[in-house]
């Protein structure tokens, strides 16, 4: 049995009073929604309105009618068409991706600097050899490279013709976002290529204490109108912009994520749809916010329970990360206590894959061994079955053993089992005289081999160029209209 | 205890109502309102600053000593006006255009509050022109400019060189910060600080105007 070990951190009693908390906020206070054409849409289909406040407030009816129409199973799909998402995961473990929106890149000689596009290219060249990450994010490409007003639309650029995996997307500004579709469908021969088969999905991301700036609103209005999927997301800050506690952080989170839900699901019955609380907290004493504080990670396996077994929706939150600089002991500690208690949780997408420093900075070196670290932690989930076979009853009770001839390693049981244990590529499993004969390899060592191997491998995949063709031409609008 | 000892303690237990009838009894005590406010409420205030320093206290404790701090100077407010202002100087600070975020800002304003520093919150996506406006009107000593992106910390150089094109530019300091800034990007634009944080932000100011 796979997708079988499971953290309940809410009794039944918490997951009901939280669910209830969340319809109430919807139902009493409501939302503010900075987007007159949505709020219009939205009054039309029963919400009530206040078009001067942009104030928006649901109904339990309209609450248990978006969820209801929220599809239980849905693909996101991938540009090469090996790697497509079937959710639920069939095989009960979770999906990974990448880091988004870190401004900075660590090169493998460890200087940190703002990224370039060269090194978003780098970035999907690896990105496609990773077998253990499943879609990628748009790295934060710097505006003293491309545009300013357009670095989503170049950086996207890039992730089309290379990225062999579903592409997640982060608009920067409420003009790119239609573009940004375009793009996409032109990478597919069309919008309704794209509707039937995504290769792309957005993200929209609330402002504490239920806000919804324009940009993040026309990402919903647009995915919405042209049945593009979304992972609506929120970002608070424990005690900096939501309350101190984890729990009131979550809460305030989950109400945020759904009402983007039930919006969208109103906006566009059946539009696949992935809550996505990336849930942080702030040092009371730096002021720093944090993605590692303990407490902050159990409230995301709160988030995740309450969305995959409270509402059977799909959830999606961090899985990987740390608050330190750089990638020593506290970043190992952080981020696979992490990982493996997210991989625990119920969790269909875990993210975070390459980023030190709290998200701010992604890197090549970390990205490989975060690779490493979700293969150990998708094992984890899929936990071991006890039963006749797998705990070797009949060889024991045989009493195989007491023949003078016997060996385990060489046992019909052993024969039909021993490739079944998980065997990390970069982790050392030799003895010391091995190791010293080998250079004495580290982990970071064995991470920098690999990535010249993949770098100096062909390229695995890219977008045929009659499409990168069609690509250009929306960049080239693109271009025109936003940049200033 | 002395009553002015008592006032200290109390805005540094942050004691907000405490500190307001402290202040209000040794008025009417006709404690001279100068002496209240360096020998009493600054005293307070100052203590905090060395032990928030320290790392022997946490934000909020800071916050809330300054809360009661304010509300003292509010009571002696009407007999200080004589003696000039009771802040240490003048500050306006916002996001940049094209940025939304603010938790950042947020605290700056706070953190500058409890030093002392009268702050002028201009919001998040805040246009060069509409800070030049912020100069004119307010006359600050200092601008703090807050960029959480890489494509909005672009608009941070574009608002220094609106400055100097206004002819305000050596009218204030210009203090930069945000997630993807730097001291190196600070360098680069011509600002003339960059704060890695809130608390470093307030210490910069309340450096610089005391100069003054």
């Amino acid at each position: 049995m796979v997708g079988r070990i499971k953290y309940n951190v809410m009794n039944d009693t918490e997951l009901s009073f939280l669910k209830s908390e969340i319809e109430r906020l919807l139902i009493e206070r409501g939302i503010h929604l900075e987007h007159d054409e949505m709020l219009s849409d939205l009054a039309e289909l029963g919400c009530q309105v206040d078009m001067e406040t942009k104030d928006l407030k649901f109904t339990k009816e309209l609450i248990d009618k978006a969820v209801k129409a929220i599809p239980e199973k849905f693909t996101l799909y991938s540009p090469s068409g090996t790697r497509d998402l079937d959710f639920p995961n069939p095989d009960g473990g979770f999906y990974s991706r990448t880091n988004t929106g870190a401004p900075n890149y660590r090169d493998i000689k460890g200087n940190t600097h703002y990224t370039t596009l060269e090194e978003v290219e780098e970035w999907y060249k690896l990105t496609n050899a990773m077998e253990n990450i499943d879609f990628v994010t748009l790295p934060s490409t710097s505006g003293e490279y491309v545009p300013g007003d357009a670095v989503d639309v170049y950086t996207l650029e890039k992730a089309l013709k290379h990225s062999a995996k579903h592409i997640w997307i982060q608009p920067y500004e409420s003009d790119n976002v239609q573009y940004l579709i375009d793009m996409s469908a032109a990478a597919v021969g069309g919008l309704e290529e794209l509707q039937k088969k995504p290769i792309v999905s957005f993200i929209a991301c609330s402002v504490p204490c239920m806000t919804y700036k324009h940009m993040d609103a026309e990402i919903l209005y647009r995915c919405a109108k042209s049945g593009i999927p979304v992972q609506p997301c929120s970002l608070p800050t424990a005690g900096a912009n939501t309350p101190v506690t984890a729990q009131g952080t979550a809460f305030i989170a989950c109400a945020e994520i759904m009402a983007m839900i039930v919006m969208l699901e109103l906006l566009h019955p059946g539009l696949p749809v992935i809550a996505t609380p990336l849930l942080f907290s702030m040092d009371m004493m730096t002021t720093y916010t944090l993605q590692s504080n303990t407490e902050i990670t159990i409230a995301r396996l709160i988030a995740m329970e309450l969305f995959e077994n409270g509402y059977n929706i799909r959830a999606h939150s961090y899985g990987t990360g740390t608050d330190s600089m750089e990638m020593d002991a506290q970043n190992f500690i952080e981020r696979t206590n992490l990982t493996d208690s997210m991989a625990m949780s119920a969790a269909s997408i875990l993210g975070g894959a390459g980023q030190l420093e709290t998200a701010k900075t992604i890197s090549p070196l970390q990205l490989i061994i975060d690779n490493e670290i979700f293969g150990i932690a998708q094992r984890l989930r899929r936990g071991l079955d006890v039963n006749i076979e797998t705990i070797d009853s009949e060889e024991i009770f045989a009493c195989l053993d007491k023949d003078p001839t016997f060996s385990y390693l060489m046992s019909p049981h052993t024969n039909r089992h021993f490739m079944e244990p998980h065997r990390p590529d970069m982790f050392n499993r030799d003895g010391a005289v091995n190791w010293e004969t080998d250079g004495c390899k580290s982990l970071t060592d064995k991470a920098l081999e690999k990535f010249h191997i993949i770098m100096n491998a062909e390229d695995t995949y890219e977008l045929s160029a009659d499409k990168m063709a069609e690509v250009k031409k929306v960049l080239k609008l693109a271009n025109e209209a936003l940049v200033k | 205890m002395s009553l002015l000892n008592e006032i200290s303690e109390a805005v540094i237990a942050g004691n907000v109502e405490g500190t307001r009838e402290k202040v209000k009894l040794a008025v009417q005590q006709e404690v001279n309102a100068s002496s209240i406010l360096n020998d009493g409420l600054m005293v307070g205030i100052n203590e905090i600053g060395v032990r928030f320093g320290a790392g022997k206290i946490f934000v909020p404790t800071v916050l809330m000593a300054a809360k009661a701090m304010h509300e003292g100077v509010e009571v002696i407010k009407p007999l200080l006006e004589s003696d000039g202002p009771t802040t240490v100087g003048k500050a306006i600070v916002g996001t940049v255009k094209g940025d939304l975020h603010d938790i950042g800002k947020k605290l700056v304003v706070l953190m500058m509050r409890s030093v002392n520093i009268d702050v002028i919150d201009m919001g998040s996506n805040v246009t060069a022109e509409q800070f030049i406006e912020g100069i004119k009107e307010h006359n600050p000593q200092i601008v703090g400019l807050s960029a959480l992106l890489t494509t909005t910390m672009n608009e941070q150089a574009h608002i220094i060189k609106a400055f100097e094109e206004a002819g305000v530019r050596d009218q204030v300091k210009v203090l930069i910060g945000g997630a993807p800034v730097t001291q190196g990007w600070a360098n680069k634009i011509n600002a003339d600080g960059f704060a890695a944080d809130a608390a470093s932000a307030a210490n910069w100011a309340k450096e610089y105007v005391t100069s003054l």
